[in-house]
């Protein structure tokens, strides 16, 4: 993998999106969690901080993308359009994660250097 | 109990009877506590850093929400109003989950080339 990317960066700037994309494809290691079913979360409400703010990162607050939540596309857009209803409301903060929840359990696939 | 003060309570009677004015049926009436701000909201010429939470239950015709909103973006001791649907009433639908799609056939055309 590490050689055939070192092979395109040396070629011309128009090919090396196409054999980026094939490298990609031929890597199994996705991060699609399929085992945690979305539907565990059933109703999204605006109110539940505690849910909402394990999508969150605990450093600038920004909402984790598909990649690392796992969920599938509906419920990431419920949850993420519940994230900025909450903000907005006034009942999550934007810039930070509220340091009460910072020793939840982590349901998303991100690791931070410690 | 918590320190209730009587500005919070005339305030409260004046939302709910303006709810009842503009024609809604008041359901239920929670406190979700008073506590510190996620962020520092400035409203009315003046800014906040604690407030009290209240959550009002009712049913009322579309069209009124338009008038109660602009209501209560007037009324001095109100910082945020959200008029929100009620999340009971959606229903719920039952998620799949993320469903493996063949992304060979988005890459190239799988028609029979010479």
């Amino acid at each position: 993998m590490a050689a055939l990317v070192a092979v395109c960066s040396g070629l011309g700037r128009k090919k090396t999106p196409f054999v980026r994309a094939a490298v990609c494809l031929t890597d199994p290691g996705t991060h699609a969690v399929l085992w945690r079913s979305c539907s565990q979360y059933k109703q999204i409400t605006s109110n539940e901080d505690l849910l909402l703010s394990q999508f969150i990162s605990p450093f600038t607050g920004c909402i984790y993308g598909r990649h690392i939540t796992g969920l599938c596309g509906k419920k990431q857009k419920e949850i993420t359009k519940a994230i900025k209803r909450a903000q907005i409301m006034g009942f999550m903060p934007v810039t930070y994660k509220d340091p009460a929840y910072l020793k939840d359990p982590k349901v998303c696939n991100i690791k931070y250097r410690e | 109990m918590p320190p209730t003060h009587p500005e919070t309570a005339a305030a409260l009677k004046r939302t709910i009877e303006a709810l009842l004015d503009r024609g809604a049926i008041v359901r239920d009436l929670e406190n979700l506590g008073e506590r510190a701000l996620p962020y520092r909201i400035s409203a009315h010429s003046r800014q906040h850093s604690r407030g009290g939470y209240f959550l009002v239950d009712f049913y009322a015709p579309p069209t009124a929400v338009e008038s109660i909103m602009e209501y209560l973006s007037r009324d001095i001791d109100v910082i945020r109003p959200n008029v929100v649907k009620h999340p009971l009433t959606q229903e719920v639908k039952e998620c799949g989950g993320i469903v493996p799609v063949p992304l060979e056939e988005k890459l190239y055309s799988m028609k029979k080339r010479k």
